[in-house]
């Protein structure tokens, strides 16, 4: 079985938050309006984080995109009491938005903070019905949400292969975000396929983890920027 | 039956209610339907009602969680343990703490179905449980304690309803059949002492897992400023702590409703002054260990949430916790532990332990691991304070409701006291004593 | 007069053991939800061990307290001295 991964190289990101915009469409994701964002309600599945380094006027900007890490030993899944969020077969971190009770606790248990709820109904079905990729599931009240690595294109993929009779291949499928970075920063793939992209980049000696220490063991690496 | 009934106060609230009584029930079942009220308008326009939002998730109704459920170990220190302990002071209070912590896990169960996000999936935690969550460790530890807690508040009630069944007190078939055909015999009041001594002993370890188990809830993740091997028995000395303030405030409620003074007395109020000093003092011990310890490792995350509590904007609720909890408290119970003076001290302990819930469960939500990712202020919504102020109006109405159907003092073992307590005292200290043999203490009634 | 205060008694007596069998039913409803837990785990080996190891504290505590609660209430409705004594007593 795969296990998917993604690396980003931060020596490439500008930035552009490309990635973001695209998981939003991809993936359905509801515009809460202004009200509710300036009340700290956003759900960003992708999110830029910048730090600023040094002071002024000797300020460098560091860009990481956030996400969720899909990690091999999730926080989030331990507390979960219903199984709505779990461990799927091939590493990817699921949530089931029919299981979902809205506890929250997932959401207070991962350390990176890049869980998102639906405080509100904020979709409404008929004005996103229209633009909605039907592949995604719009998510009601009161469920957690997050980053799937746009696992419906997984499916989508395996099906397509199964249908030419051949086994996937590395770059059959990848997460909008990737698809969409204009400066080729995010390489995704099977990082138990020693072939793979992905998996030689997670092998580079620039290579490292967000919060490492915690042992939860994240499937998402990034590579120090190199001068 | 006697016509100067020397216990008359204990029958009159269930056989005379005064109409205060009725003002008093319409008042809270007005403040309990403002509550309702404020849910059902979270349960139309979603949990975006309230002041929680990213990265603050929890807060009112987790902390009210938390506490309401730690005030319910009022009932298993005082009943249970000063049982064993053959204190005879108990006598009158112990139904009052035993129904305290019944009343208060039904409300505190509650909170978590108000803070659910989708309360119609509640069964999912019944079908799909997983007992890796510390969530269903609470969910099956307070099972326990409410089933527990409730057959321990009724066995020692059966002879004192049997004595409402054999008044003739209505509902006279209630009465009857919750008597359970009590006569007083000997095989009786032996089955009874043997199921009361199980019950005690079992419901202490009960209550502990309770408790420390909701501290797992905090405890079992990564977060720092939660993820601490104290917080465990913090959390049960917190509620043992909470639970006599809330014991002694009731005490004080109804005593001077229902004219109690003679059972109440101030050597009751003095005793458990006494517990609550002693409380307080343990508590300030585990948090100045807790708060001492994050500081002094400098691990720059806990040191982050730490600063959000010691200066941030949490400051004020953190201080204020300090005050009420330990200051107020010591200052005032380690010279004066008068009705009042103890009365005063228990309100600024309530406060301060619901500031402490929350000055544990929200700063560290606002200061996460990666901040540049979502920062921000919990400020709770009207429709929060709505649901607290009904949360506390309805434990009040289920407990004044309860007043009305049952002896808020246990008569039997007041009468029990008077017949049987003064002589096995005597007979105990004289077996302490070196004057004497070492006397086989009359009876074993705890 | 028997007959009235005979069927009243029974009636009371039934439903004193409605609450015994009501309680008891509840305690198995418990036991059998902590067994149904167990068993999902194990399916779907999601640590497994968490719920056998709180089954095996909290199945005999409700076990337990059913058992207190029959002890209880069968012990006092079926005391001899205090049948004999009929549905109407003194003050104990």
């Amino acid at each position: 079985m795969a296990r998917y991964g993604m690396v980003i190289d931060l020596g490439r990101c500008t930035g552009c938050q490309a990635c973001s915009v695209a998981c939003k469409t991809e993936n359905n994701i509801p515009i809460v309006g202004p009200e509710e964002s300036a009340k700290g309600r956003d759900i960003n599945w992708i999110e830029l984080a910048t730090e600023t380094e040094g002071e002024y006027p000797e300020t460098r900007e560091k860009f990481i995109p956030m996400f969720c890490m899909h990690c091999d030993d999730p926080p989030c899944v331990k507390v979960c009491p219903v199984h709505a969020t779990y461990m799927g077969p091939e590493g990817i971190v699921g949530q089931n938005y029919d299981r979902c009770i809205g506890c929250r606790f997932c959401v207070a248990a991962c350390p990176y903070t890049v869980k998102s709820f639906n405080w509100r109904e904020y979709t409404e079905p008929g004005e996103m019905g229209r633009h909605a990729n039907p592949d995604v599931s719009i998510r009601p009240v009161g469920v957690v949400e997050k980053c799937t690595f746009c696992v419906h294109r997984e499916q989508g993929a395996r099906e397509t292969a199964a249908l030419e009779g051949r086994e996937m291949a590395d770059g059959d499928y990848v997460p909008a975000c990737v698809e969409s970075c204009p400066a080729e920063a995010m390489i995704f793939g099977d990082l138990d396929d020693k072939g793979s992209k992905v998996a030689k980049a997670a092998d580079s000696p620039h290579a490292f983890r967000m919060l490492e220490e915690l042992g939860t063991e994240p499937k998402v690496h990034y590579l120090m920027e190199r001068d | 039956m006697s016509a100067a009934d020397p216990d008359a106060a204990l029958f009159a609230p269930i056989e005379n209610p005064r109409p205060g009584f009725y003002a008093i029930v319409g008042l809270l079942m007005a403040g309990t339907a403002f509550g309702v009220y404020c849910w059902s308008r979270q349960l139309r326009m979603g949990l975006g009602e309230t002041g929680l939002a990213m990265p603050v998730s929890w807060g009112f109704y987790v902390t009210n969680f938390v506490f309401f459920i730690g005030i319910s170990h009022a009932g298993t220190l005082i009943s249970a343990i000063l049982r064993i302990s053959q204190a005879e002071w108990r006598r009158p209070i112990t139904r009052l703490a035993e129904f305290i912590t019944v009343a208060v896990l039904a409300v505190g169960g509650l909170q978590i179905i108000v803070d659910m996000g989708r309360p119609d999936r509640l069964l999912n935690v019944i079908w799909y449980g997983r007992y890796q969550s510390p969530l269903l460790w609470d969910a099956t530890s307070i099972t326990a304690y409410l089933t527990a807690s409730s057959i321990y508040l009724y066995v020692p009630m059966i002879p004192d309803i049997a004595m409402l069944r054999d008044r003739g007190t209505s509902p006279k078939f209630f009465y009857e059949v919750l008597a359970m055909g009590w006569r007083g015999t000997a095989r009786q009041k032996r089955i009874l002492s043997r199921a009361i001594s199980i019950l005690a002993v079992m419901v202490i370890p009960i209550a502990v897992s309770v408790h420390t188990v909701v501290a797992f809830v905090f405890s079992m993740t990564l977060q720092p400023g939660w993820h601490s091997t104290v917080f465990g028995p913090y959390f049960v000395v917190g509620a043992i702590f909470s639970g006599i303030a809330a014991l002694l405030l009731a005490m004080i409620a109804f005593r001077w409703a229902y004219g109690l003074h003679a059972y109440l007395k101030e050597v009751h109020f003095n005793y458990l002054g006494i517990l609550l000093l002693i409380m307080s003092l343990l508590w300030f011990y585990f948090t100045f260990v807790e708060y001492l310890t994050t500081y002094y490792g400098g691990e720059p995350d806990e040191l982050a949430v730490f600063f959000q509590k010691w200066t941030g904007p949490y400051a004020v609720y953190f201080w204020a916790m300090g005050v009420c909890n330990f200051l107020i408290p010591v200052l005032i119970l380690s010279f004066r532990r008068s009705i009042p003076a103890v009365g005063i001290a228990s309100v600024f302990v309530l406060i301060g332990m619901w500031l402490e819930r929350f000055v544990i469960i929200v700063p560290t939500l606002s200061r996460p691991r990666l901040p540049e990712l979502a920062t921000g202020h919990y400020l709770p919504s009207w429709l929060e304070w709505g649901e607290l102020f009904g949360s506390f109006c309805m434990f009040a109405l289920i407990y004044v409701l309860f007043t009305r159907l049952f002896p808020i003092v246990s008569i039997w073992e007041i009468r029990e006291g008077r017949e049987e307590g003064l002589h096995d005292v005597e007979s105990r200290l004289k077996s302490y004593l070196p004057d004497y043999a070492e006397s086989g203490a009359t009876g074993d009634r705890s | 007069m028997r007959e009235p205060k005979q069927s009243r008694a029974s009636a009371v007596t039934l439903v004193q053991v409605s609450i015994l069998g009501a309680f008891v039913l509840f305690a198995a409803g418990v036991i059998g939800w902590i067994v149904h837990l167990v068993r999902l785990s194990i399916t779907l080996d999601d640590v497994p061990d968490a719920s056998m190891a709180i089954s095996l504290v909290a199945i005999p505590v409700f076990a337990i307290l059913a058992g207190i609660v029959s002890y209880v209430v069968l012990g006092l409705v079926l005391d001899p001295e205090a049948r004999a004594a009929g549905p109407e007593g003194d003050d104990s």
